[in-house]
């Protein structure tokens, strides 16, 4: 079972989840996609050790990864983490998660190498291939507007008393009514002591994102 | 040897007035020279400007303070992809908005760390050119005496003068001749001091002000203030700056003003008011110019991006005949086929 996409040979898609169920009925998506699924039954240790194996991009062509893959000690990452690197080193994989509010601010600072997002109740044969053809253009072809970076300015514009280090965030020129919550701790450490109220930076944001689990915010660049 | 003869040859000068979806952007170019009036929000006039292979800019003019024309110059300067020689905009107080100040301080790096020339001042009588040719955008409001006692104050009537008041008002021309008058977001006060000024202002196209919205009164004054306009400039095309879902534009007694001074005049909307087409079309449209349409992946287009060559009498694009065609398959209800009253 294979499918061609774009002109990359898809035929394995690894399983990277922490609920044994979750990684079969996925395989049954995958399996009606005429795929092959590699379900990873863990413990997969490390970022490191996972990655430097190898074992899984010599036997799966792409993947399938949930965000949150601590219980039962199965990884000592995230899913955002996975598939961020994964991007880097052309593999095409989606994040497949219920994702909230508080777990896309986790994810933003990985979004920039996350081509699909999708929630498990939308994960079908057919969005599963669309996804994965959305990666591959992405690795092959390029960035469509949608997810094209761009340097852009961010303003800090109140802290969040609610969480320790929480800061409203505006992103000029993107939607003008909405704020976003960033983490300084996601912030390199030469910015994290200037940030105040008013305080502007630059940083490369996908400024045509239509929503606030599309945009992504990296790179940024001290004032 | 032809391609090199092309290549030295830059393209008929244009007006695109640019889908941006809710807001304002007006791309006037040769290929070589442009100008800006208004930027719309953020990305469209970024991804218009990669599209398009334009990387300088000659001259930015806002047409006044509010976010959907003047966010994009904020991207612009911030994505360090563009050169601007000039930004022209007139200071207003009384935005104390968080918009006006992001584009203020990306204004102010880009001085610090390169050349650009800012101008604090936009009025009746200035004049900005589109070097290396012979088209001019002849500033035609606000008049002086409103520009000195600012948004926020009085006029000598005791008028109310906002933002929108003050809008910039811009005539673009070419060989003499008037092919489009941008409004900005002029309203009732800032017609009546145009009016005032007694001005020739007929133009082939009205692009019109405040993307169709109210012009600051009852439903009857903005009926009455899209007559007074529309009768003024004598149009055979206007243009509304929409974005389908956002603030139901135009409004039908808008429609109604300039069809009841123009009756036979061709209205062009960026995109599809949902008052027009309850669904955007199962399939894309064939109409659209080829060139950047912010609408045209979701289907949004009406007659998307317009453009207007600068050379050529009457040729505004896309042609009538196609989007009438597209008009009349997609949509139910369409204002701009409605008998007035």
């Amino acid at each position: 079972m294979s499918v061609q996409l774009l002109n990359q040979q898809i035929d394995g898609v690894a399983i990277v989840d922490d609920e044994p169920q979750s990684r079969k009925s996925y395989g049954y998506t995958i399996e009606n996609a005429d795929l092959t699924p590699i379900s990873e039954n863990g413990p997969l240790g490390t970022l490191d050790q996972y990655l430097q194996n190898g074992a899984v991009e010599a036997r799966a062509q792409a993947g399938l990864c949930d965000f949150q893959l601590s219980a039962r000690a199965y990884a000592a990452f995230s899913g955002a983490q996975l598939v961020s690197n994964w991007y880097r080193r052309g593999f095409p994989a989606l994040l497949c998660t219920r994702f909230e509010k508080a777990q896309i601010e986790r994810i933003r600072p990985y979004r920039r190498w996350i081509p699909v997002l999708i929630k498990p109740a939308e994960l079908t044969e057919d969005t599963l291939v669309m996804g994965l053809e959305e990666c591959i253009h992405e690795l092959q072809v390029g960035f469509r507007p949608t997810r094209r970076p761009w340097r852009v300015q961010v303003h800090f514009l109140l802290k969040d008393e609610d969480i320790n280090d929480g800061f409203f965030v505006e992103i000029p020129g993107w939607e003008p009514n909405e704020v976003i919550r960033i983490h300084l701790s996601d912030l390199p450490d030469d910015i994290q002591p200037l940030v105040r109220e008013d305080y502007r930076c630059h940083a490369q944001a996908n400024l045509a994102a239509e929503y606030p689990e599309d945009l992504y915010l990296c790179d940024w660049e001290r004032e | 040897m032809s391609t090199l003869i092309s290549s030295n040859i830059a393209p008929a000068p244009s007006l695109s007035i640019l889908d941006v979806g809710h807001g304002s952007c007006c791309v006037v170019t040769d290929g070589r020279s442009t100008v800006l009036v208004d930027t719309g929000p953020g990305a469209p006039i970024l991804e218009y400007l990669l599209e398009s292979g334009i990387r300088e800019l000659d001259t930015v003019v806002l047409s006044h303070a509010d976010s959907d024309h003047i966010e994009g110059l904020t991207s612009l300067l911030a994505s360090n992809k563009f050169s601007v020689r000039r930004v022209m905009l007139n200071s207003d107080a009384s935005k104390d908005s968080r918009v006006w100040g992001n584009l203020a301080y990306e204004i102010d790096q880009r001085r610090r760390n390169q050349t650009l020339e800012f101008t604090s001042q936009l009025r009746e009588g200035d004049i900005v050119e589109l070097p290396g040719t012979d088209v001019e955008l002849s500033i035609v409001a606000p008049r002086d005496r409103i520009v000195i006692t600012g948004p926020g104050a009085t006029d000598a009537d005791g008028r109310r003068l906002t933002s929108n008041s003050l809008s910039a008002v811009i005539l673009v021309r070419a060989q003499g001749r008037s092919y489009a008058i941008l409004t900005g977001d002029l309203d009732e006060v800032g017609l009546f001091h145009l009016v005032d000024t007694g001005q020739d202002l007929r133009s082939d196209v009205l692009v019109f002000p405040h993307h169709g919205g109210t012009a600051g009164g009852a439903p009857r004054s903005s009926e009455e203030f899209a007559y007074q306009l529309t009768r003024m400039v004598q149009p055979a095309a206007v243009v509304f700056s929409m974005g389908r879902g956002r603030y139901s534009n135009p409004r039908p007694e808008i429609i109604q003003g300039v069809r009841r001074a123009v009756p036979a005049v061709r209205i062009a909307c960026t995109q599809l008011s949902e008052r027009c087409a309850i669904e955007v079309p199962d399939v894309g449209p064939t109409h659209l110019l080829p060139i950047y349409s912010r609408g045209s992946q979701s289907r949004s287009c009406c007659a998307g991006t317009v453009r207007i060559v600068l050379t050529a009498v009457g040729d505004v694009q896309p042609r009538a005949e196609g989007h009438a065609a597209f008009i009349a398959s997609a949509t139910e209800t369409p204002l701009c086929r409605q008998a007035t009253i």
